[in-house]
């Protein structure tokens, strides 16, 4: 059983929408993955880059808060070793004085003796406002300061002014190490807040300060640090107050979390030490990544608009492909419907112009083969019919009847005799064979006839060749000996005797114009024409001259010779004897037919040819006689009219001019005058070939 | 060919959206906004805190007739002017927010905002014995400002005189009764008086014409009743005239005075315990900044101006007292 397959219809794109998405798909995937790599690693070292710059800031912003610690501990330090620990109480006073006068964050120092009691103190503000520094001492601070340790109070705010405090306290030694009492100062810290005010993280970022138990203790918004804001579920803050066990000393990685002020930003942790506390600096993720945003942006935007790029470019490249495919595909369509003329445009990529001429050249084959099948057919129905009603009519007793000839047209307006059967009914014709045999003989007969004529024609060319040449030997002797009779080298001759050789002259050099004429066109119709074509050859020159041979023809007429010459005419491939024969006969023609009035004569540079224009005011040429003037012998009627003329002149120049290469055509009306106009190859392939047989032929 | 090409809508979208984004982006410029800030001072003494408030919003990104405008009402020094200057400030001026100062202005402001949520700031109100804040630390209402620490200021000029003049144990003292300041200052002034064992002379009165009278009553006695003169925080006290008739009273009697207003440690007193007018000026722009800014004026802190201290050696010599050195190394500034 044999299985069909049946291609159901598939909804197929089309190749300008393949080729654009193709274009659009490939430059789109090609830059995502070049800009996303390029992107992800701008990511990652931006990303290093913050974090590190966020660990600088939040180290730096540590180490400004921890100075501002250490500077009191210093201060307090540097008192206690520089004092005299036995001296009276109005010497502590002023030691104490001296202290306060260097550190204006300092309120009130205190100088506690071995049994804490307070043995002198000075203050910045009222005692009775600030209170007695003992009193904010406690007890496991006093052990503390015994142990010989410095102590830092936790903050605390002041009741009148709300300023935030802190108690400092460091043991006094005497030079053995026993302790002697206890050093106290209370330190306002809105002093630490102008210094955590005036941290810079970034533009738009912050820094503040919390303690061991993640307590607001300095933030530019003062309100939060006074309501004594507990941050420690802040990421960084909490994870400070969790690594307080096992402190590292260096700044926490950068992490993107909800800041203080609740947006989203980079933050970094950096401890003191000493105080337990620690600065966090938080940026705005915005601006810790602006850089990687308008990368990203710019990518992007980049990316988009390259992507509309090629696809402008996929449409305009599927645009050149597919309109030459579609034309050729509507064109085939056509053709397929019976408009059998129609040839496919050549256009497009060479290729698809390559698929177009061949199509074309398959459309013609086509054609050619469809006509001729028409032909036979018709030629074998017409035959058929013929025959039948032939056949038919001998049957019916018809015995007169005659098969004429049948002829069609292989083209328009030209017959071809194909079947020439029996002439009368006692040749009968019994078969198409037999029509087929009667007519392939009747076409060799038909062959035969006309090589003969052609061999005949050729003979007969030969023929005036030779004679012209025979003839024209005598008479060039004829033409001297007369010439040297009329000078009286042989004797004395009177003015009758010249009159008559002059007569002579005239007579022989019109006979030898003529005979140089006749084997021209023998020379032309025999195929022996040559030309003996130079190179370098200057128009000018050759056109001066058959100028000054019109204006001497012309200088008995009302008459006016115009030159137009191009000043660019260029130096041009010919055989310039040949070129002025053409131009000295129609300049000529233009002097013998023109009686009054002007004759111009242009010389021009057309493209790679040169233009020649011999325009008269003569009688003009009827447009009937336009066609016949460049036979041989034959000649208009004013040309018959005017004496001399062979009408061989228009002939050869049209031979020679196409012998050039070129062309010669005519325009003229009756009474409007006439004018011929030649063309001139500058160069050409078979000029060239010519020259270099002419150059063979003079070097041997 | 193009014509057989349609985009996807998609991408008819996505262009335009890219397109419009890119028009936007060129297009996001706009007008800044020009704020109105109303200025109320009727002591003109304290001008500097003016000064020095604008002086800090420049800083903070304020120039005056680009993005801030400043409408500034200098009425008399009664509470009834103020409070027309406060009125035309809010209801006809349509300013954005007051500050005002010193005293009476912020008593003003607190009138004409308790209850509503027109934001104002308030330059050396004393938040001590009134009822301008809920607290300083959080002012609630719409009202937050720069403290006038008197009260702690009374006590300190009070502890520095005896420090400077361990002699001295009646100090004379004359204010207006009404200044909103005075109580709490008093309040303080006496305590410390008592703990300090020194005997306060107080002469209250309510115009400066009464300011003399009792200086005048006194000037002939063989024993005027007190060993110094102490300024008090009120705008009596704060006049330059008042103050070179007590400062001719102590040079003629030899008894040193106690100032509050730094000119006054120049034209005679012994020292001033003062804040820096201009650094009161400062501190309230950040507050006003941040209303400007959207915050509550009832969120921000008050803030308390440092204090500062000029001592005259000059005064000191004539009157032969010896400064103890500690406090000479604390003062801000000494004239020598």
């Amino acid at each position: 059983m044999i299985k069909t397959r049946t291609n159901s219809p598939r909804r197929t794109r089309g190749l300008s929408a393949i080729l654009a998405t193709t274009f659009f798909a490939l430059s789109v995937l090609t830059l995502l993955f070049s800009g996303g790599v390029l992107l992800f690693l701008n990511v990652q070292t931006q990303r290093q880059a913050i974090v590190s710059q966020q660990q600088v800031i939040a180290q730096a912003a540590a180490g400004k808060v921890s100075n501002f610690i250490q500077e009191k501990f210093i201060a307090l330090t540097t008192t206690v070793s520089t004092a005299k620990l036995d001296t009276v109480s109005a010497d502590r006073k002023q030691t104490l004085e001296g202290l306060m006068s260097g550190q204006p964050a300092f309120r009130q120092v205190a100088w506690l003796d071995a049994q804490d009691r307070e043995v002198a103190t000075v203050s910045r503000t009222s005692r009775i406002a600030s209170g007695r520094l003992i009193e904010k001492l406690d007890t496991d601070a006093q052990a503390q300061v015994r142990q010989n340790q410095n102590y830092i109070s936790p903050i605390y705010f002041d009741d009148v002014s709300s300023e935030p405090l802190i108690v400092m306290a460091i043991p006094m030694n005497d030079a053995v190490g026993a302790f002697q009492g206890t050093l106290v100062a209370e330190v306002n810290l809105k002093f630490m807040w102008d210094v955590v005010d005036q941290l810079k993280v970034g533009e738009t970022g912050y820094a503040y300060v919390v303690d061991e138990q993640g307590n607001l203790i300095a933030f530019t918004d003062t309100a939060r640090v006074l309501r004594g804001e507990n941050v420690a579920s802040i990421s960084k803050v909490g994870e400070f107050v969790r690594d307080l066990s096992e402190p590292s000393g260096a700044a926490s990685q950068a992490e993107i979390y909800t800041g203080l002020d609740g947006t989203t930003i980079v933050g970094s942790y950096a401890p003191l030490g000493t105080p337990s506390w620690a600065v966090i600096a938080e940026l705005p993720w915005q601006e810790a990544y602006r850089d990687v945003i308008q990368a990203t942006i710019l990518s992007i935007v980049v990316v988009l608009g390259v992507a509309m790029a090629a696809s402008v470019a996929g449409v305009v490249m599927a645009r050149r492909l597919a309109v030459p495919l579609v034309n050729l595909t509507n064109t085939a369509g056509r053709i397929a419907a019976g408009e059998m003329a129609l040839e496919a445009d050549v256009q497009g990529p060479r290729e698809v112009a390559n698929l177009a001429t061949a199509f074309n050249s398959m459309s013609t084959s086509l054609k050619a083969m469809i006509d001729k099948e028409i032909v036979s057919r018709t030629v074998l129905q017409t035959t058929v019919d013929l025959y039948m009603s032939f056949v038919e009519k001998v049957a019916q007793g018809d015995l007169a009847q005659r098969l004429d000839l049948f002829a069609y047209e292989s083209e328009p307006g030209q017959a071809e005799p194909l079947y020439v059967l029996g002439s009368n009914l006692n040749k009968m014709v019994s078969s198409l064979a037999e029509i087929t045999d009667r007519n392939a003989q009747l076409l060799a007969e038909t062959q035969r006839a006309r090589d003969e004529a052609e061999e005949a024609n050729r003979i007969k060319s030969q023929f005036l060749a030779s004679m012209s040449h025979e003839l024209r030997t005598p008479l060039n002797a004829i033409l001297n000996f007369t010439k040297l009779l009329r000078k009286g080298i042989q004797g004395p001759v009177n003015e009758r005797q010249i009159d008559t050789l002059s007569e002579v002259v005239a007579s022989s050099q019109h006979l030898l114009s003529l005979i140089n004429d006749v084997l021209d066109v023998s020379k032309i119709q025999s195929g022996a024409l040559t030309l003996f074509v130079e190179e370098n050859v200057a128009l000018q020159d050759i056109v001066y001259a058959g100028a000054r041979t019109a204006e001497s023809l012309l200088k008995d007429k009302p008459v006016t010779l115009v030159k137009d010459i191009g000043a660019d005419l260029p130096l041009i491939l010919c055989d310039q004897r040949r070129v002025q024969q053409v131009l000295l006969n129609l300049l000529g023609n233009a002097a013998k037919f023109t009686d009054h009035g002007t004759i111009t004569l242009s010389v021009k540079r057309q493209d790679d040819q040169i233009l020649f224009v011999i325009k008269d005011t003569g009688a003009g040429i009827p447009k009937d006689q336009q066609d016949y003037i460049f036979e041989p012998f034959i000649q208009t009627e004013t040309g018959i009219k005017h004496a001399g003329g062979t009408g061989l002149g228009l002939p050869i120049s049209r031979s020679l001019v196409e012998a050039h290469g070129g062309r010669i055509w005519l325009e003229s009306a009756p009474g409007e005058g006439s004018t011929f106009m030649f063309t001139l190859p500058i160069e050409s392939p078979d000029l060239r070939q010519q020259f270099q047989g002419s150059k063979d032929l003079l070097h041997g | 060919m193009l014509g057989n090409i349609r985009f996807h809508r998609g991408w008819n979208i996505l262009i335009a959206v890219i397109v419009t984004s890119l028009f936007l982006s060129g297009c996001g410029t706009q007008t800044p906004k020009v704020y109105r800030v109303g200025i109320v001072n009727a002591n003109t003494s304290f001008a500097v805190i003016g000064e020095g408030f604008k002086a800090e919003m420049t800083k903070l990104g304020y120039t005056e007739n680009e993005n801030i405008v400043y409408i500034v009402e200098n009425p008399a020094q009664n509470p009834d002017a103020i409070q027309s200057s406060v009125k035309k400030l809010i209801e006809d001026d349509k300013v954005d927010v007051i500050f005002g100062f010193p005293a009476l202005e912020a008593k003003a402001l607190y009138a004409a905002t308790a209850g509503t949520n027109f934001p104002a700031v308030f330059g050396y109100g004393q938040t001590e014995g009134g009822n301008l804040v809920k607290s300083v630390r959080e002012p609630g209402g719409s009202l937050t400002g720069v403290r006038y620490p008197g009260p702690e200021m009374m006590s300190r000029r009070l502890e520095m005189l005896t420090e400077m003049v361990p002699t001295v144990k009646r100090v004379w003292i004359s204010y207006d009764e009404n200044n909103p300041n005075m109580p709490a200052s008093l309040e303080a002034l006496r305590s410390t008086a008592s703990s300090l064992d020194v005997t306060l002379v107080e002469v209250p009165i309510t115009t400066i014409e009464e300011f003399g009278a009792d200086l005048e009553a006194r000037a002939d006695l063989d024993d005027i009743g007190f060993d110094a003169i102490l300024s008090m925080p009120d705008q009596f006290n704060t006049s330059a005239d008042v103050f070179a008739m007590l400062n001719e009273f102590a040079t003629e009697h030899k008894i040193p005075v106690a100032g509050g207003v730094e000119f006054q440690a120049k034209q005679g007193a012994l020292f001033v315990n003062t804040t820096d007018l201009t650094n009161v000026g400062s501190l309230a722009a950040p507050l006003v900044d941040k209303i400007l800014k959207g915050a509550a004026p009832g969120t921000i802190p008050v803030v308390t101006p440092e204090q500062r201290v000029v001592i005259n050696a000059q005064v000191a010599e004539k009157l032969g007292i010896t400064i103890p050195e500690g406090l000479l190394k604390m003062a801000d500034e000494v004239i020598k």
